[in-house]
């Protein structure tokens, strides 16, 4: 039998808090804080247990009441005296950056890490190839043009790199032939609840800025295992050089905004190859940056956030979360959302 | 005469999400608008023995046994014809082999375990390289863990009882690559990587000791 499948290893680690997002958010209503910690109980089980002690109407009531805007799940099990916490779920500690010392716990919604059927948060292949593909767009064919000019408003041309079957023609589909695994499942250990921050750097202007989003997100360290299959010679090649690609496309991404956005002291370094995974990591490592330069500025003109220049550096602050070893050179705690490194080897 | 029907079954077990997909005619606004096809009595996420037959065979027609290189699968190998029939060719006309569906198998084990439901949706998006818009989908997976049970019935004639070992070699080789591939929908962003759990043979019908088969069903390539 003879096949030209071949395969990596390719592990990435955290550098900083990575959030990927189910889609989904957890309201006031659906957490406990207590304790220097955050209970997210099992919503469901919650009911049930209402239902059990006759409390299911006014909890009801609890929630639809206009006046109970502002009242979260602990004022409801503090007003009713419910002190057993028996309702599943799973509790995230808190960093204490949260908010300040006296506001402590009123978070208003957090976005939920994405979990597979078990319950259990993972990194789907899908996020970490859409990385692998914005990296080879800004390096490997960053001379195509992908700007797609027909439209009213200027977009992505999708068919720069071909894709799809073409009727009568064989099928010639390099993003197929690359195939990224789904990460192993994490625990609830590897997360941790941060913040956004803001970082703007205009002539008039040098400030941090705390955003009111808060993302359930990977704590710094966190190691991620995938396997990448290619099918092809040419899938095998972009996959075997991917680690000088992504440090071409560190580079591009440092002239092109690091440099010019941000404080010295805000950029990490870099260990081994570098790769921005997720949610918050801001448009420029999600784009083709030179050719989106201008027109993903137009999107805001008309909002009320008007993005200045290339706008602001994505941030956000979490403890260290080991002693021996910092990731960052600043005293703030400030970490570059989604930042993390890698490393790739073909397994036999 | 030999006449036999040899069941080669197995454990399918999933590794990661499966998408296999089903009918999408009516989707709310905001529901999930890639479902999975299901059992309509139990409404449990089922493989069809079509999308194993037809992912096999395509895997196996890139292989040393076969010689086609045209779209047409009239004109592929005896080897992989006699297996999976072939229309345009007298001889083998009805393939050797019988695909079942494969149903969910383990549905206790994960209750057991507190699933809430047996399939999950996952929210992907589209980034658009230009704008940095996002545009949102939600797709339908059958969850990791899942055990399906796979089934497939071998027929053994006067005619074929010769090439029994081949042929076996050949279906064991399609598993393997299969392991190796994926199955169903968006697997090269790590949709549907399946493994095969305790292949064995056993006979069904007809006088024909199976053993020989399990051994080679069991053998590592």
């Amino acid at each position: 039998m003879k096949h030209s499948y071949r395969q990596f290893q390719m592990d990435v680690v955290a550098l900083a808090p990575i959030h990927i997002g189910s889609g989904e958010k957890y309201t006031s209503r659906e957490f406990i804080y207590e304790n220097k910690n955050y209970y997210f109980p099992d919503m469901g089980k919650f009911y049930q247990e209402m239902i059990r002690l006759g409390l299911a109407e006014k909890y009801e009531r609890f929630l639809i009441e206009p006046k109970n805007k502002k009242k979260r799940l602990n004022d409801f099990l503090y007003q009713n005296g419910i002190q057993m916490r028996n309702f599943g779920g799973y509790v995230l500690e808190e960093t204490g950056f949260e908010k300040t010392e006296s506001t402590r716990g009123t978070l208003n919604d957090i976005s939920k890490f994405i979990r597979d059927g078990l319950g259990q948060p993972y990194v789907p292949g899908s996020s970490l190839k859409g990385a692998i593909r914005t990296i080879l767009m800004n390096t490997k064919w960053k001379n195509k043009d992908f700007v797609d000019r027909k439209g009213r408003k200027p977009k992505e041309y999708k068919s720069a790199i071909p894709w799809g079957q073409k009727k009568g023609q064989a099928l010639n589909d390099i993003f197929h032939d690359i195939r990224v695994s789904d990460s192993q499942p994490l625990e609830n250990d590897n997360l941790t609840i941060v913040q956004k921050w803001d970082y703007s750097l205009t002539p008039k202007k040098d400030k941090v800025t705390p955003i009111p989003l808060y993302r359930e997100s990977l704590k710094p360290f966190t190691r991620l295992q995938f396997t990448i299959t290619t099918t092809s010679d040419k899938a095998y090649e972009l996959i075997s050089e991917l680690a000088t690609y992504a440090s071409q496309f560190y580079q591009e991404y440092k002239s092109f905004f690091l440099n010019e956005k941000s404080k010295e002291e805000y950029i990490q370094d870099n260990i081994q190859y570098p790769i921005y995974l997720g949610g918050g990591s801001g448009v420029w490592t999600k784009t083709v940056m030179r050719q989106a330069n201008g027109i993903v500025q137009k999107r805001y003109v008309k909002m009320k956030t008007k993005m200045v220049g290339k706008g602001v550096v994505k941030l956000t602050k979490a403890p260290q979360f080991n002693e021996d070893k910092r990731l960052i050179k600043n005293q703030d705690s400030l970490y570059e959302m989604g930042k993390s490194y890698f490393t790739i080897k073909e397994i036999e | 005469m030999t006449y036999a029907k040899v069941k080669i079954s197995a454990n399918l077990l999933l590794e990661s999400g499966l998408h296999i997909g089903g009918s999408s005619a009516y989707a709310a606004i905001g529901a999930v608008d890639s479902p999975v096809i299901k059992d309509p009595v139990t409404h449990l996420p089922i493989i069809p023995g079509s999308s194993l037959k037809g992912k096999i065979r395509a895997l196996l027609s890139k292989t040393d046994y076969n010689h086609n290189t045209s779209s047409d699968l009239g004109n592929d190998s005896d080897e992989i014809s006699r297996l999976f029939g072939n229309s345009k060719n007298a001889d083998y006309k009805l393939g050797r082999l019988v695909f079942r569906d494969a149903f969910l198998t383990n549905k206790e084990d994960l209750d057991a375990k507190g699933v809430h439901s047996y399939t999950e949706v996952k929210f992907e998006n589209t980034i658009d390289r230009i704008t940095a818009e996002a545009n949102p989908r939600q797709i339908e997976r059958a969850i990791r863990t899942s055990e399906f049970g796979f089934e497939v019935i071998y027929e053994i004639t006067d005619k074929s009882i010769d090439q029994v070992s081949e042929d076996v070699a050949i279906l064991r080789d399609g598993i393997r690559l299969l392991e190796m591939d994926y199955l169903g929908g968006s697997g090269s962003r790590g949709y549907g990587k399946v493994a095969f759990k305790d292949l064995k043979a056993e006979t069904v019908y007809g006088d024909y000791d199976a053993a020989a088969i399990s051994a080679l069903l069991g053998e590592e390539v």
